[in-house]
């Protein structure tokens, strides 16, 4: 079943101060069957983020259409939740507080909520954290709640936009590993936002390659890479860095072509959450 | 409490998979050896609650004492602390310094109480609809600009020589700074928050209730700290033309009659008030909510 479609989607800003048009998506097509990791991998400023933020119900769409288990979305909603690059926890609520938030909003009983609040953070690797807040966490252990926030919630997507950008090298392996186990072991439907290559193959089923703005899908690429993944079996695997390479290539011809057709307006997603 | 031995900081870093190794094996080459006898003490001295909250005022009281007792100025201009305090243990016996205080504090309460009563939702209105904040936001600053004793005149006026006219006064210097302070407070929240919320099924009412108003928290005890501020500064200042009695209004008797000492008095219990107010009511609050939450940096903590 596809949790998630998205069809002949289109985005124009207008510049408020010079009132030009920058088209941020052309035409972007693509689904996410249930059960899948996909990946939106595109150069910076290719409008990755806005289609994630249209997916979210943040940004509204010029045309086409996002569905959400065959339902239109409008507005956001619970059924897609969002990790934020910033990670965007709450600070004045504990960890315990941040996970069950979401349950709380649909006003699951006190009890059920801190047991299941748990068995995430457990899930995530922050048991024995529940009391402390996201101020007293390390950067890794924040996005680790922002993941268990979400999936407490049990949404139909579970939206990721760039997670790992801010965290260290060595942190990120690491996350991304746990992200995978997580990934095998609930078998949530996500849909990642990244710029970098080799965490999009290491993680996803398909990347979706994304061109420079006004941005279309330029190549899905299927990725055969058996799991359980590791980054030790990873590094060695030649279908890993055949695949990445593949990409990488991808993405370089674009780059050219992008460079002889000349700047295409402000270098930006757009969507202004880009910052961390 | 100083720790002397034993390796203490092992912190809250150790996730099972240890987000922080480098750190602990950074921590484990440093060898820890107990402080010395002085360090330890003086240590024990400066972290000790009494000491910081009166040491800053002992060099303080003292030059105030020196200048005194030097005789550079005749004993009807400049008192020494001795006689501030004798004057203050006076006036407690006749019971003239508990009767005004009472009065001024009932005048702060009352100003206060309908300050924020009034400035807070209206800040708050002002901040979520953009429109009404368009609309509020000249007329906010040009009230702010009429300083609160410049309204003394038509409000004795209005209201005569009374604890309404006094009232009016302080609300009035709580309210414009506390609206200004909450609309920063919402514009600072994190739009990222309020996003998150959102995608975790919270509507617009509960998004206000659990993300607007907890974000905006560290601006408004800012606000509420600065009105206060105000309120106090304005309540003497209206006590002194208005009052019949209260702390200013006793300085400024004391003045007619050349009581230099119950004038020092009235400064000192003028700003020892506004520190236990602080100290006993304020600072606990931030403590326990934005310094807690990591939101502000406590002034005291190491950040």
């Amino acid at each position: 079943m596809t949790a998630l479609v998205i069809e002949n989607l289109e985005k124009v800003y207008t510049d408020t101060y010079t009132g030009d048009e920058v088209v941020a998506i052309g035409d972007v097509s693509f689904g996410v069957e249930q059960g899948e990791f996909v990946s939106v991998l595109g150069p910076s400023g290719c409008g990755k983020t806005t289609v994630l933020n249209t997916v979210a119900g943040f940004v509204r769409p010029t045309s086409g259409t996002v569905s959400v288990d065959g339902r239109e979305v409008g507005a956001p909603g619970p059924d897609r939740g969002v990790v934020f690059q910033g990670h965007a926890l709450f600070p004045w609520k504990t960890v315990l507080g941040n996970v069950v938030f979401g349950l709380r909003m649909k006003g699951v009983k006190r009890r059920e909520r801190e047991e299941r609040g748990r068995e995430y953070l457990e899930l995530v690797g922050l048991a024995g954290f529940e009391n402390r807040y996201p101020h007293e966490l390390s950067g890794g252990m924040r996005q680790r709640l922002g993941v268990a926030r979400v999936l407490a919630n049990e949404p139909a997507v579970m939206l990721m936009d760039e997670p790992f950008a801010s965290i260290d090298a060595q942190t990120r392996r690491r996350l991304q590993e746990d992200l995978t186990r997580i990934f095998e072991e609930r078998r949530p439907t996500v849909f990642f936002v990244t710029h970098d290559i080799d965490e999009a193959v290491f993680l996803s089923d398909r990347v979706v390659v994304l061109s420079q703005r006004p941005s279309t899908v330029q190549e899905i690429v299927t990725v055969d890479l058996p799991r359980p993944r590791s980054w030790r079996t990873a590094v060695d695997d030649p279908g890993f860095r055949e695949t990445v390479a593949r990409i990488n290539g991808l993405l370089a011809v674009d780059a050219d072509r992008g460079q002889e057709s000349g700047d295409r307006g402000p270098g930006d997603d757009g969507g202004g959450t880009d910052a961390g | 409490m100083v720790p002397l031995t034993g390796n203490t900081g092992t912190g809250h870093d150790g996730t099972g998979r240890s987000d922080g190794t480098a750190r602990a094996s950074g921590a484990a080459r440093t060898v820890r050896r107990p402080a010395p006898l002085h360090r330890r003490v003086r240590l024990r001295l400066t972290r000790s609650p009494a000491f910081r909250t009166l040491g800053p005022f002992v060099p303080v009281v003292a030059l105030w004492w020196a200048l005194a007792e030097s005789g550079l100025f005749p004993q009807s201009f400049f008192v020494g602390p001795d006689r501030v305090v004798l004057e203050f243990l006076d006036l407690i016996r006749k019971g003239v310094l508990p009767g005004y205080l009472g009065d001024s504090l009932e005048r702060l309460a009352y100003g206060v109480g309908f300050g924020l009563l009034i400035g807070l939702p209206m800040g708050f209105l002002t901040a979520m609809f953009w429109r009404l904040r368009k609309a509020v936001w000249p007329i906010l600053l040009f009230f702010q600009a009429i300083a609160d004793i410049a309204w003394l005149p038509i409000v004795i006026v209005w209201f005569g020589f009374s604890l309404t006219a006094v009232t009016f006064v302080i609300v009035y210097t709580i309210v414009f700074p506390l609206m200004l302070s909450v609309v920063a407070g919402v514009e600072q929240v994190p739009k990222e928050l309020i996003r998150a919320a959102r995608s975790l099924g919270a509507g617009r009412v509960r998004v206000f209730f659990e993300v607007i108003l907890p974000g905006a928290l560290p601006s408004v005890a800012t606000g509420v700290r600065t009105g206060l501020g105000y309120g106090w500064r304005a309540l003497v200042a209206a006590e002194i033309i208005v009052g019949t009695s209260g702390i200013g209004f006793m300085m400024f008797d004391a003045r007619r009659v050349g009581d230099v000492s119950q004038v020092f008095l009235g400064m000192v219990v003028l700003g020892v008030l506004w520190y236990m107010l602080d100290a006993l009511v304020l600072a606990p609050f931030e403590r326990a909510t934005v310094e807690r939450w990591g939101m502000v940096r406590s002034m005291e903590g190491d950040g």
